[in-house]
């Protein structure tokens, strides 16, 4: 008997139903009980005012609920905007249970929050007005290829979802991260460039109700190009699967990477896998991203690119690198939706042999054809996940909603959607039959078990951070 | 219906007096006694539970069906009016569903996977043809029909409310999203979770004769 005989059992029991058992009088009783109340009315018109008297008084007991809740919201929020710019505070406030990942939601990962301590926080302060709509640029954290966005806005559209790309010459698309709430006084985006450097100068366009504020940037070098730069000694035999050469990492202001080249083994398909970084006091910091680069050639030759919130302030001393294997990917059929259930802290998926994927984000679309605009024939996207993201109305029933940015998908085109389980995170990707996906898959970086090379330990080519 | 008056857009249909409004009362609950007793049933799945939210249902309607601008809702006219107050009543059934029974249940959600394994018998049975079934066949499906609503009686109502809105109701993902204030995306995922826990609770009692994998997918 094959799944599809167990489906249709499935589906057919779930669409019929019988009645309960001596159910018959049930109407008669409950309608018994409804009109008992009526019987001491005069008219409906008196009932009408009873009701309103109840739903005044209701009324009363929400606005009474509700200024509570607004004053502890209002608590909170005050100090979530404080921990935004005082790290010391943000620190102590991930401590608490709860509030703990709205703060790092509010202050952006690790790699940022140690940047600003060091004041890399650049401050610009320029304003733009267009109608009814003003944005304010207040300042940005930058690195070579991520740029931490710090902005308001004010007036008409201000509770609205803005989309913020980087125009620099040969790039016309980036992925931003939003880190904030729609509403916030200040919100936070993270643009990531992929391969691609952030020059000294540049726009960035913020796009909002179809006006579009863009605003010149020139960033001060001395604060964004500091990275430190390492050469690994020797390639790393990865088990039965290949062997990875490591040809450069570079820890930046905010992020850090690795360039790697994959040389699968014999019969090694599609190897994916995922890097750590381990500091010196002996933590693991997994990169949480990685992706093909760009050109055709390098697909070809496996080269891929690891990144990594970590900013070149959190790393002195000793490292060394270790490397996870490849996790299993499913696909599935029903109702259009790919579905994995991982427990992971970052997922990458690869949607290889289409003609265009699109990422819906708010209610505005970037169209991911490939990070560097072309239209390579292996498109890749990548994101992460594990930041605090949607929770459900009511996590007590429903659980935690975890998703990237709050997608309002149209079911005609890529929904994205993930959420925590009692056994870990669980992903799907919704794909319109149009799309013609042939195959997808994830790269997973968490080691479900601890299936680790010997760390190897990695030396920096200079003893002192470089200057570029 | 020469009771009710005529009335404004919102207010269309309220009836003159207090017997007219009972007697409106009796045909909103007779048009919609079949559909709650499922639905409350089905949500459930025992009888003195479904007797309970059944009338809660209805008593939670007529706080809202007495004032005037519900009397659209209590009198409907035309296939529109009338789909608009089944699905109201059915929303306000399955969020009492949700604040008053979901809550005594999660409990068992929270043991949900010994839980099931626990409480099923194994049971084998392949699948019979659905076309001109013999009696041993009917006794069959019957059996079948059983295992398959414990196993979903099993599944946590994280993912039976959607898959109840979505085959029972046929409500669409929007509304489904709607009313449950969730992303669409999450609720497709649960939907095929759902579905995904109710193959595996059924494998795990050896219903099919086959061992499935662990999803309906191909290794990619």
């Amino acid at each position: 008997m094959d799944e599809r005989h167990l489906d249709k059992k499935i589906e057919k029991v779930l669409r019929e139903q019988t009645l309960p058992e001596y159910s018959d009088m049930w109407a008669e009783e409950t309608l018994q009980l409804m009109i008992e109340p009526l019987g001491s009315i005069g008219t409906a018109a008196d009932l009408h005012g009873k009701g309103n008297k109840r739903s005044i008084t209701m009324k009363k007991i929400v606005r009474g609920t509700l200024t509570v809740a607004a004053s502890l919201i209002i608590g909170i929020g005050g100090l979530m905007i404080g921990a935004k710019f005082n790290p010391s505070l943000a620190e102590n406030m991930m401590k608490w249970p709860l509030v703990g990942q709205w703060v790092e939601y509010l202050v952006g990962k690790p790699g940022l929050r140690s940047a600003i301590e060091h004041d890399r926080y650049q401050p610009i302060n320029t304003s733009i007005k267009i109608d009814n709509t003003e944005i304010t640029l207040n300042g940005v954290v930058a690195d070579q290829q991520t740029l931490a966005v710090y902005y308001s806005i004010a007036g008409d559209h201000a509770e609205e979802f803005v989309e913020l790309s980087i125009e620099i010459p040969d790039f016309k698309s980036a992925i931003g991260i939003d880190f904030s709430g729609m509403g916030e006084e200040v919100r936070l985006s993270e643009i990531r460039t992929y391969g691609h450097e952030i020059p000294s100068q540049f726009s960035l366009a913020f796009s909002l109700d179809g006006k579009v504020f863009r605003f010149p940037v020139v960033l001060d070098e001395s604060m964004s190009r500091e990275s430190v730069h390492y050469e690994l000694n020797r390639p790393l035999q990865i088990a039965d699967y290949g062997i990875l050469e490591i040809k450069e990492i570079n820890i930046g202001v905010i992020n850090a990477s690795v360039k790697a080249r994959l040389v699968p083994a014999e019969g090694v398909r599609d190897l994916n896998i995922g890097l750590y970084l381990m500091d010196q006091n002996g933590d693991k910091i997994y990169f949480d991203s990685m992706g093909r680069l760009n050109s055709d050639a390098e697909v070809a030759a496996q080269s891929m690119e690891f990144k990594a919130s970590i900013s070149r302030f959190d790393l002195d001393g000793k490292m060394f690198i270790g490397i996870d294997p490849q996790r299993t990917a499913w696909q599935s059929d029903v109702l259009s939706t790919a579905y994995f259930e991982v427990s992971t802290e970052t997922i990458h998926s690869e949607l290889p042999k289409q003609s265009e994927v699109i990422l819906y984000k708010g209610r505005e679309v970037s169209a991911l054809s490939d990070m560097s605009g072309k239209q390579p024939d292996k498109p890749w996207i990548s994101y992460e996940f594990l930041r605090p993201g949607m929770i459900d109305q009511n996590p007590d029933f429903g659980g935690h909603e975890f998703g990237a940015v709050r997608m309002e998908p149209d079911p005609e085109e890529m929904s994205l959607g993930m959420w925590q389980t009692e056994e870990g995170m669980a992903f799907n990707i919704g794909i319109p039959e149009a799309s013609k996906v042939e195959r997808i898959y994830l790269a997973l970086f968490e080691p479900l078990v601890e299936v680790v090379l010997e760390p190897v330990e990695i030396k920096k080519s200079t003893d002192q951070p470089s200057t570029n | 219906m020469g009771w009710l008056k005529s009335g404004t857009p919102g207010q269309r249909g309220v009836p003159e007096s207090n017997e007219a409004l009972k007697a409106s009362l009796a045909v909103f609950v007779k048009t919609h006694d079949v559909m709650i007793r499922k639905l409350s049933y089905k949500l459930t799945a025992e009888v003195e539970a479904s007797k309970d939210l059944y009338q809660q249902t209805f008593l939670k309607a007529m706080e809202r069906l007495i004032l005037p601008e519900y009397f659209a809702l209590l009198s409907p006219s035309g296939t529109s009016e009338e789909k608009a107050a089944a699905n109201w009543l059915y929303t306000i059934c399955l969020n009492l569903y949700r604040d008053q029974y979901a809550k005594e249940k999660r409990w068992l959600n929270v043991v949900e996977p010994q839980y099931a394994e626990d409480s099923f018998q194994a049971l084998k049975i392949d699948f019979v043809a659905d076309s001109d079934p013999e009696p041993l066949e009917i006794l069959v499906q019957e059996e079948e029909r059983e295992v398959i609503e414990s196993a979903l009686r099993q599944l946590s109502d994280h993912y039976r409310i959607p898959m109840i809105m979505y085959y029972f109701l046929e409500y669409d993902l929007n509304k489904i999203s709607e009313v449950l204030e969730l992303e669409i995306s999450t609720v497709k995922s649960r939907l095929f979770r759902g579905r995904e826990k109710l193959r595996k609770n059924l494998t795990a009692q050896e219903f099919l004769t086959i061992n499935l994998q662990k999803t309906t997918g191909r290794e990619v």
